[in-house]
């Protein structure tokens, strides 16, 4: 199975060629290979084959010689080596190993594939030179690996993280979308029903026709009969009754289906929503809104019309077809071949038809949502726009997003209307051809007086039927329109169905008990996109109720940090205790509800600040609210407001100021009461009436709990029981705010400085 | 740390070392200075031979090259090899097929560099950058340019134009 997944994706050997290491026997006796990796490019930029291999005290190059059973080897002994340095470009690396006295040994270029493998390598080199300069390291790093388990891990990452974002569907997307008309058995065979018997009824007004021609008003011409209006009232009676009949079992099928249409729509759509709600911040992060927005309402809504309608249409259809063939057959059997024979043509044209339109149904959903994507994500940012004067920028960037949609639809258009008329034209071939040989028969049947040809009933049945069996045949040709979009739509519903959050609590994971709150980070590295770490080994320990400030430029891995403690990701190497528990054994949800977040732009949702306040607790009073809020600051400027408490607050929370949205968070935070508290403070300033009130809510929401603070300002940090400086990823320095300040060139000493300065300004 | 782009801070000499790696030399208040670059292009999809930083190992920025051009030609001639492997991107010349697997899509190209084969993750489309070149992002990180699409031959452009946005 691995061996295929090499050779399916990658192209690429899955592991060292066993004449290679045989050679590598050969050669270095006793040298034990413990690890290797491919390089995939060579010095000219073509893809090509080089090992570079860890074997015992060497670092091994091999390069295939042509002829493809010699290799050409050069080995170094680690301890020869000084220093790996990496250079990671657009879309390849290069490794270049450096000798004593900057002598280079080996430049290795590689693509973005191998980028695994080679770190490991260098890692296993590095750690083995280490141990090599310096018995007293314990020996068993690295030893114990299998070398080609290593190098298969690596290479597969990629492509298994990729895979398993996705649960596989198992069965085609028409047939899962129906098997959502499961739960709704009774009312669906019901509608069938009707359905099937409203396609018989149909059947007869042609019938009743022949009945009318041949039985009464033919004979009645030639004086056979006496009173032939008793036959005309019944056949005309019949007619009228099959048309009730007809009325009533579509009106049946319709109120059914439309019914159970609304209700599976409905499903779908909580489904989706409920699914995008347990999904990871990553998700959301690589999507734009507008798309998702889309899948929820007018993706589910395309597979209302079609199960309404289009589900029970088709089966109709084809009952019709089978029905009418089989009366065609009943009328006059080698008539009814000659209309069938370009059954198979019309078949064979509608499936590579539809194949065809089935891309432009693919393209088309892109630019839709290429376009929606462009609403939402400038409608938010309206303010942004108008304040730059960009009305007529964003209106052009839309139009041209429309104009893509309108364009693509042209073609879809012209492709399907192109096709039709072809469709009509064979049909009408057809008629032709039955009036060809029919209506000389016709003719011959009344000038021999009924000895041979076709009585005139009949050939009016026949072309009747005829036109019976187009209808059908051409709504399946509609249908293949309507399929395809359905089929674009429900995949893409599907699509966010089967992505599985990356971040889930483990089968049976209990919910944890209240947290006293002692945190520790264990070697913690992570990594957003599996290149470029940005976390890089952070270990630390802080006791229930402490105080912690992160300080450190932007892009240090402050926010990451706070981002790995909440779990919104998981880590990458290390672990993160709190309690002493691993937070990847704690249930997820009760994890969350003891960490609570203030966020640098705090968001409030459409609806009272009462709401917003209590959002995310359970059983609060208006009492509870109003001690929040007075304890955030916050009862003062809400109490001012003419609906009080039940002033309601716009989407973004955008009749309030910042300050205000500010408070109402931290009272947010006072009631949801959590163990372990994340700040993450605004660098906008206010006047120093509101930041004095702000820091004195923020005392009082501190007070007790374990606190991670991304502090700017100097007020928090003060109040910071220790610091915590990150750099690079790294934890660089920590202590009290005196204490690191008196490091004369110490990072933390160096930002302070700096700040000083900017505030100084900002004084005068 | 100076970044200013004025033509005092292009007053350097860049040579080779031993060890592969580009190096600076300048005059630095009177004292000579080596410095092992590392080099960033600015705008690596439309302005290749403009606005190229030359950095050192911590990533602060020794000085800013607005036009390749205002080099010396040898010094010149040292920063576009470090550009080319730098900023080296497989161009696909032919696409053979491309397979669709559940969302994820597996492509098999032939590229300036040798035949590929690589893995495409469910949202992740053929990009078109603004002067109408077209860049493919596998799973691993890995990119695919196509250079001018209008060239593809007409096999390779009807499986990659069902993917365009």
């Amino acid at each position: 199975m691995l061996r295929n997944l090499f050779q399916y994706y990658l192209r690429q050997p899955e592991t060292l060629p066993t004449l290679l290491s045989a050679e590598l026997e050969r050669r270095y006796p006793g040298e034990k290979v413990c690890t290797y990796a491919l390089c995939d490019l060579d010095s000219a930029q073509h893809f090509s084959e080089q090992w570079v291999i860890i074997a015992g005290k060497l670092l091994v190059t091999a390069t295939p010689l042509t002829g493809r059973d010699t290799w050409d080897f050069r080995s170094f002994a680690l301890t020869e080596i000084d220093s790996f340095e990496l250079f990671d470009g657009l879309s390849s690396s290069s490794l270049q190993i450096v000798g004593e006295k900057k002598r280079l040994l080996a430049s290795l270029h590689f693509t973005r594939r191998q980028s695994r493998a080679l770190s490991n390598v260098q890692f296993v080199a590095e750690q083995k030179k280490k141990q090599l300069k310096d018995s007293s390291v314990s020996r068993d790093l690295a030893d114990g690996l299998d070398p080609d388990d290593e190098y298969r891990e690596a290479m597969l990452k990629a492509i298994e993280d990729a895979k398993s974002m996705l649960s596989m569907p198992k069965m085609g997307v028409m047939l899962r979308l129906l098997s959502y008309l499961r739960p709704h058995k009774i009312p669906v065979i019901c509608a069938f029903g009707t359905a099937a018997l409203l396609t018989l009824v149909l059947l007869l007004p042609p019938y009743l026709m022949r009945v009318l021609v041949d039985d009464i008003i033919r004979p009645a011409e030639q004086g056979k009969v006496d009173n032939p209006y008793r036959m005309l009232w019944l056949v005309i009676g019949a007619l009228a009754l099959v048309y009730a009949i007809g009325e009533f079992m579509g009106f049946i099928r319709m109120r059914v289906m439309s019914v159970v249409g609304e209700k599976i729509c409905m499903r779908l759509r909580e489904d989706l929503y409920r699914h995008m709600q347990k999904l990871s911040l990553s998700f959301f992060s690589s999507r734009p809104t507008g798309t998702l927005i889309a899948r929820v309402s007018s993706d589910t809504d395309r597979l209302w019309d079609f199960i309404t309608f289009g589900v029970i249409d088709i089966g109709m259809a084809i009952l019709q077809i089978i029905g009418v063939a089989v009366a065609l057959f009943f009328q006059d059997v080698s008539l009814a071949l000659l209309v069938l024979i370009p059954l198979p043509i019309m078949a064979m044209m509608f499936y590579f038809h539809s194949i065809r339109i089935q891309v432009h149904f693919l393209r088309m959903w892109r630019k839709w949502s290429a376009m929606t994507a462009v609403l939402s994500d400038v409608i938010p940012g309206i303010r942004v726009v108008k304040a730059f004067a960009q009305e007529e920028k964003e209106v052009e960037r839309f139009s041209e997003k429309n104009r893509a949609v309108e364009a693509e639809a042209q073609i879809l258009h012209r492709n399907w209307t192109r096709f039709w008329p072809t469709v009509v034209m064979l049909m009408h071939t057809c008629t032709l051809i039955v009036w060809i040989v029919g209506a000389p028969r016709v003719v011959r049947y009344i000038t021999t007086n009924g000895e041979e040809g076709m009585p005139l009933g009949v050939f009016l049945a026949f072309t009747g039927y005829m036109w019976m069996f187009w209808a059908p045949v051409q709504q399946l040709g509609m249908m293949s329109r309507v399929i395809n979009r359905v089929t674009t739509s429900a995949s893409r519903v599907f699509e966010v169905l089967d992505t599985t959050p990356s971040i889930v609590s483990k089968e049976n994971a209990v919910p944890p008990p209240p947290f006293a709150g002692d945190v520790r980070f264990e070697n913690v590295s992570f990594s957003y996109d599996g290149a470029r770490n940005v976390l890089k080994g952070v270990n630390f320990e802080v006791k229930a109720g402490e105080m912690i400030g992160l300080v450190g430029p932007s892009g240090s891995g402050k926010t990451t940090l706070v981002n790995l403690l909440c779990r919104f990701y998981d880590v990458k190497g290390g672990r993160i205790l709190l309690d002493g528990v691993d937070v990847r054994d704690m249930e997820l949800s009760g994890l969350r509800r003891q960490i609570g977040v203030v966020l640098q732009e705090p968001y409030l949702f459409h609806g009272s600040i009462a709401e917003n306040i209590a959002y995310g607790s359970h059983g609060i009073s208006p009492r509870d609210i109003i001690e929040a809020a007075r304890a955030a600051n916050a009862h003062e400027f809400i109490c001012g407001f003419r609906d009080g408490y039940e002033t309601i607050v716009g989407e973004r929370g955008q009749t309030l100021s910042g300050g205000e949205r500010q408070r109402i968070s931290i009272a947010r935070a006072i009631l949801h009461n959590p163990r372990i508290l994340v700040l993450d403070e605004a660098t906008s300033s206010v006047d120093t009436e509101t930041e004095r009130k702000i820091q004195e809510a923020l005392r009082r929401l501190v007070a007790g709990r374990t606190t991670f603070a991304i502090a700017h300002r100097l007020s928090t940090l003060s109040a910071a029981k220790r610091l915590f400086v990150l750099e690079d990823g790294k934890l660089v320095e920590q202590g009290t705010h005196a204490e690191l300040l008196e490091k004369p060139d110490g990072v933390y000493a160096k930002l302070h400085r700096t700040q000083v300065e900017l505030q100084a300004n900002v004084v005068v | 740390m100076s970044t200013k782009t004025d033509a005092a801070s292009l007053d350097f000499e860049l040579f080779r070392r031993e060890d592969g790696r580009l190096v600076m030399r300048r005059d630095e208040n009177g004292k000579l200075t080596e410095v092992p670059l590392r080099i960033a292009c600015c705008f690596p999809w439309s302005l290749r031979e403009e606005f190229i930083s030359l950095r050192d190992d911590k990533g602060r920025e020794l000085a800013l090259v607005e036009k390749l051009s205002q080099l010396k030609p040898d010094t010149r001639q040292l920063v576009e090899e470090e550009l080319n492997s730098a900023f080296f991107v497989p161009r696909i010349r032919e696409l053979l097929s491309i397979e669709r697997q559940a969302e994820l899509f597996l492509w098999r190209v032939e590229t300036d560099s040798g035949p590929r084969s690589f893995l495409t993750g469910h949202d992740e489309h053929p990009r078109t950058l603004p002067n109408g070149r077209i860049l493919i992002k596998d799973v691993s990180n890995d990119l695919y340019l196509i250079e001018n699409p209008k060239e593809l031959s007409a096999k390779s452009w009807k499986l990659l134009w069902a993917y365009l946005d």
